[in-house]
């Protein structure tokens, strides 16, 4: 939380200028995809260390804000991506209805035991087999989310036979008549291994949201659980809100 | 069809999760020593103990030192659905929210706020900040912004014991009616860290909310931090049955 007023002139310099750079891009005048002043120009500007201004910088990339772009230097991301939890439809779609260029690549999919954890939430047996379908999501070439799908083999069988490449999910369970009509959501924040941060292009150790989804069909069978791991530098959630009537 | 292996700290972690939902394990209840669960399942201890940090980190878990691990206890739960205030929403989880002033006052709006509220630069604003307890225990920092016009004489004391909503509708007459909510991470300053228990730099949930009246009219303004292992975030979605029909056609 930014909080005006928490920062004042006895704060560190480093946080000074973080929320000059902040303001200054808040405010439009260092705009997304543009490059700030070079370290030293601000150093120089503002006549403090170069090590605060690396600080203060690092800081925002942490945030999201900026990125650091290897002998070309710091840059002002855009507005993050922002994904309806509202909607059924799936990563692609959801992007795609952005107008941005989203691709998902498939690393695991093979047919396993639902084990205790995940038959609970599916309310199956534990040895009951389930579909695990792990693919990386990507925006503009860039890895944004790791998706985790269990899918029940007596709810979608024969998977093996389906190009995941070609068909998402959404589209997949329509082949086979189903309509998931009720998801449950919830949202939370965890690390990943080193293995999939790598994956994802995180820091091993830097947080990133999980949004756990079951789905269920009409009947009230659940059809689905989703868990995605969404970079927090790259992504929001947003929903929309309304007194019950 | 790939035959697929997880590794064995995702496999440790998964186990675990599946432990504590199978024997429904409530808060407070203790796990099997990590000797026995690593016999059990063919886990090295330092492949269990990583999957048990992570798991603590969560906010799934708790261990105490030489006595064992334990199951943590709930999250209290945000639904981002409906306008419940917090400690509406506790009281149904059987969780009891405190608020403590940090900061009530009138100010002027900035550009951003100004923007924000569709007003002139210097309109008058009162900004609330609150750090919300849920038994005790630090869970969100929120700070409220609400146009002074709307609320006049708003000083925030009323708010130590009443809802912010139940204040604005009881004393000044204000409906929330719908709004809307962004949920993305942050990490937490040298101040936040203080003030809700957590070490500089440590993922937080970041929250910004816009709360309207039947008029359409901007009431509240919010920003707000909360712990990501004390609190998770819910919404059910509903598909309507028209879309439905036409899913089908």
């Amino acid at each position: 939380m930014k909080h005006e007023g928490a920062i004042g002139p006895n704060s560190p310099l480093y946080l000074q200028l973080r929320e000059i750079i902040r303001g200054k891009i808040e405010n439009g005048e260092y705009l997304p995809g543009t490059a700030i002043p070079p370290v030293g120009v601000l150093a120089e500007t503002y006549g403090i260390h170069r090590l605060s201004v690396r600080s203060a910088v690092s800081a925002l990339i942490g945030e999201g804000l900026l990125k650091a772009v290897q002998g070309k230097g710091i840059f002002v991301v855009g507005d993050k991506l922002e994904q309806e939890l509202e909607t059924v439809g799936g990563f692609r779609r959801n992007m795609e209805a952005q107008g941005q260029r989203a691709e998902t690549r498939v690393l695991v999919k093979a047919l396993r035991p639902a084990g205790p954890a995940y038959g609970t939430l599916l309310g199956l047996p534990a040895q009951a087999p389930v579909y695990f379908i792990k693919q990386l999501c990507s925006v503009d070439g860039e890895p944004v989310s790791l998706e985790e799908i269990y899918l029940p083999e007596d709810v979608t069988p024969n998977l093996e036979k389906i190009d995941l490449g070609v068909f998402s999910i959404l589209e997949i369970q329509d082949f086979y008549g189903i309509i998931p009509m009720r998801g449950e959501q919830s949202l939370e924040i965890t690390q990943l291994n080193p293995a999939d941060a790598r994956q994802l292009g995180v820091e091993p150790g830097r947080g990133v949201l999980r949004l756990q989804c079951v789905s269920y069909d009409g009947a009230g069978r659940a059809v689905e659980l989703t868990r995605t791991y969404a970079r927090g530098d790259r992504c929001t959630f947003s929903v929309h809100f309304q007194r019950e009537p | 069809m790939q035959e697929y292996k997880a590794r064995p700290r995702e496999r440790a972690e998964e186990l675990l999760e599946g432990y504590v939902l199978e024997h429904g394990l409530q808060a407070g209840d203790r796990l099997p020593a990590e000797r026995e669960l690593s016999q059990l399942w063919g886990l090295s201890r330092a492949t269990l103990r990583t999957a048990m940090d992570r798991l603590e980190r969560d906010g799934l878990l708790y261990s105490r030192e030489g006595s064992g691990n334990y199951v943590a206890p709930p999250k209290y739960n945000r639904d981002l659905r409906g306008l419940l205030s917090m400690s509406q929403a506790a009281a149904v989880q059987g969780l009891t929210v405190s608020t403590q002033m940090l900061e009530g006052k009138a100010m002027e709006c900035g550009k951003d706020l100004a923007r924000r509220f569709g007003r002139m630069l210097g309109a008058p604003v009162y900004k609330i900040a609150r750090l919300r307890l849920v038994n005790g225990a630090p869970l969100m920092l929120e700070t409220s912004f609400i146009p002074a016009e709307l609320a006049p004489g708003l000083t925030g004391k009323e708010l130590e014991r009443r809802s912010l909503f139940a204040v604005l509708e009881e004393d000044f007459g204000l409906q929330p009616e719908q709004g809307d909510e962004k949920v993305g991470i942050t990490y937490a300053t040298a101040g936040e860290a203080e003030l809700m228990g957590v070490r500089e730099g440590a993922p937080l949930f970041w929250i910004v909310s816009q709360t309207y009246d039947p008029q359409g009219r901007l009431i509240e303004y919010c920003r707000a931090v909360a712990r990501p292992d004390r609190m998770r975030l819910t919404t059910v979605l509903e598909r309507q049955s028209e879309e439905a029909d036409e899913h089908e056609a």
